[in-house]
């Protein structure tokens, strides 16, 4: 979709044609999906949360001024999925294991080894563990721009911050993530176990 | 450190932040790739900790995209229903959800119970509601009681008719004074029967004497036998018999009644022995025995103090007052429990 295809499309949902909206809901419900879902690790909650974004977004269309469309969204997930992940913060709550989203089912592996996807499924896990060990914010940044591969500027506008925030946040997260799987230097790939600060 | 901070209020980075981000990444420039290898001359770990990154970042970026696992579709419908759940009266609906109610319930009785206080207060400043005689009424025979237990033991009720009469020498006095009160039961002018005990005032201790003056202005009155005091105007003295005869008619009634009995009452007395004793406190007793004296004439004061000379309403005042303050606070701390229990 051209950026002249969005505007005109966002234009037509201004005018409350939903057809519009929802040709943009398709465009965009796999990254929104994605993120709220690595956020919240909750595959029922997530779906609540990514539906609710898009109604959302249609209700408050018009205090949408520009900029890039998918941050735009972004923001208004990412705001629910605080919300959702304060709400359940307060009540102690714990997401039930079953729903809980490893890297380890999406991490991708050519190998065809047995032995090596079973190890990255184990990585994928220390991942997993170590991100969830990370702040929100830092969180989403790393969520936004290591994984999910948006450039600075996209993640700055969906976060709501500057761009030397976002870099600072991932600079931070980063040099988190690196002590955390360190604990665990046998999981880790050979690139990474050479650096192993004991030797 | 003042770099950093700067850097941070007008949202920059540092730039060996910035360096080491893009070298991680692997799109440094020549100037970053510059930089951050004097940062690894000087940090020999460096090396090591961004190498560990790089590698990290890889493993994330083998990290497969999430497809949703259904449409997310927007229906007019659902944003009907979202429109509705956030319009005033859905949110008022919610709020007296039964679950928010059993919540809101002891908030609501906090807040009653605070402006219960305060309406009680201000009307107490204002004067639109008064301490119920009654209460002051228990609140002496309290003292009394303990003026009792200290060995006095006489009652107010008591004090003008027992105590006078059996007072050694003032039987002339007493005798004047029963025909006093027998006028006021019939509309002369006269004094309450805290009276009975003004006369053995004495100026021994003028403070307490003051005191019982100001407290106990009927029995100041009516105390012209009394060395030290002055007499009253007269005017005066008709004011303070008025205000007594209007509102005790039937206490003086009774206290004349029973005055008509006189000789029954002191031949009573005298065979508890009682009397004696309590007189001889009140004659001999000088200072030592002004103040139980004041406080028994106190008491007959209050005692005889008209309910309805206050315009306001008479009501139990402080009792009221701190019953609905506790109130409040035991529903506050309800209601901060149920908050907690509810994780809200």
């Amino acid at each position: 979709m051209t950026s002249f295809d969005e505007q005109r499309l966002i234009q037509l949902t201004r005018d409350g044609d939903y057809d519009a909206f929802n040709r943009l809901v398709v465009e965009y419900q796999d990254a929104v999906f994605g993120v709220v879902l690595r956020m919240v690790r909750n595959r029922a909650t997530a779906e609540d949360i990514t539906q609710d974004t898009f109604i959302s977004a249609f209700r408050k269309i018009s205090s949408y001024r520009g900029g890039i469309f998918r941050a735009w969204l972004f923001r208004i997930a990412k705001n629910s999925s605080l919300d959702h992940l304060r709400k359940i913060a307060r009540r102690g709550e714990t997401s039930i294991d079953e729903d809980i989203v490893y890297f380890s089912e999406t991490v991708k592996d050519d190998s065809q080894d047995p032995v090596a996807d079973a190890l990255n499924a184990e990585l994928a896990r220390l991942i997993e563990h170590c991100m969830g060990g990370l702040s929100d914010d830092h969180r989403f940044a790393m969520m936004m721009i290591d994984v999910e591969g948006y450039q600075y500027d996209e993640a700055a506008d969906s976060i709501g911050v500057s761009i030397g925030t976002v870099k600072s946040r991932l600079n931070r997260a980063r040099a988190r993530m690196r002590d955390c799987v360190q604990q665990d230097r046998e999981l880790l790939p050979a690139s990474m176990r050479l650096y192993d600060k004991e030797n | 450190m003042v770099r950093k901070f700067l850097n941070r209020l007008i949202g920059r980075t540092d730039l060996s932040i910035d360096a080491v981000n893009a070298f991680v990444e692997g799109n440094a420039s020549a100037d970053e790739i510059q930089l951050v290898e004097n940062l690894m001359q000087d940090n020999p770990s460096l090396e090591r900790d961004l190498s560990t990154q790089q590698a990290l970042l890889s493993v994330l970026g083998r990290i497969e995209k999430i497809e949703a696992p259904r449409s997310f579709a927007v229906t007019p419908e659902m944003v009907a229903a979202a429109e509705g759940q956030d319009s005033l009266l859905s949110r008022i609906a919610e709020l007296f959800a039964p679950q928010r109610t059993l919540a809101l319930a002891p908030a609501a009785i906090a807040v009653i119970a605070a402006v219960g206080v305060a309406l009680l207060t201000i009307g107490d400043v204002t004067g639109v509601v008064d301490q119920s005689s009654s209460s002051r009424s228990e609140s002496f025979s309290t003292a009394e009681i303990a003026e009792s237990a200290d060995g006095g033991s006489l009652s107010p009720g008591v004090a003008g008719v027992a105590g006078a009469p059996g007072s050694p020498g003032s039987s002339d006095s007493s005798a004047d004074m029963f025909t006093t009160e027998k006028a006021s039961s019939s509309g002369a002018a006269t004094a309450a029967p805290a009276a009975a005990v003004a006369p053995e005032f004495d100026s021994a201790d003028d403070s307490v004497v003051g005191e019982s003056m100001e407290e106990a202005p009927v029995a100041g009155l009516v105390g012209p036998d009394t060395d030290s005091q002055e007499p009253e105007p007269p005017s005066l003295m008709m004011e303070a018999s008025a205000d007594v005869q209007s509102t005790n008619a039937v206490d003086s009634a009774s206290i004349a009644g029973s005055l008509d009995e006189d000789a029954s009452i002191q031949q009573t007395q005298r065979n508890t022995g009682e009397t004696d004793t309590d007189s001889g406190v009140l004659a001999g007793d000088g200072a030592s025995s002004i103040a139980p004296e004041a406080e028994l004439a106190y008491a007959e004061d209050t005692a005889f103090e008209p309910a309805s000379s206050n315009d306001g309403i008479s009501l139990p005042l402080w009792q009221l007052q701190a019953a609905l303050a506790a109130l409040a606070i035991a529903a506050i701390g309800a209601w901060a429990g149920l908050r907690r229990a509810r994780g809200g």
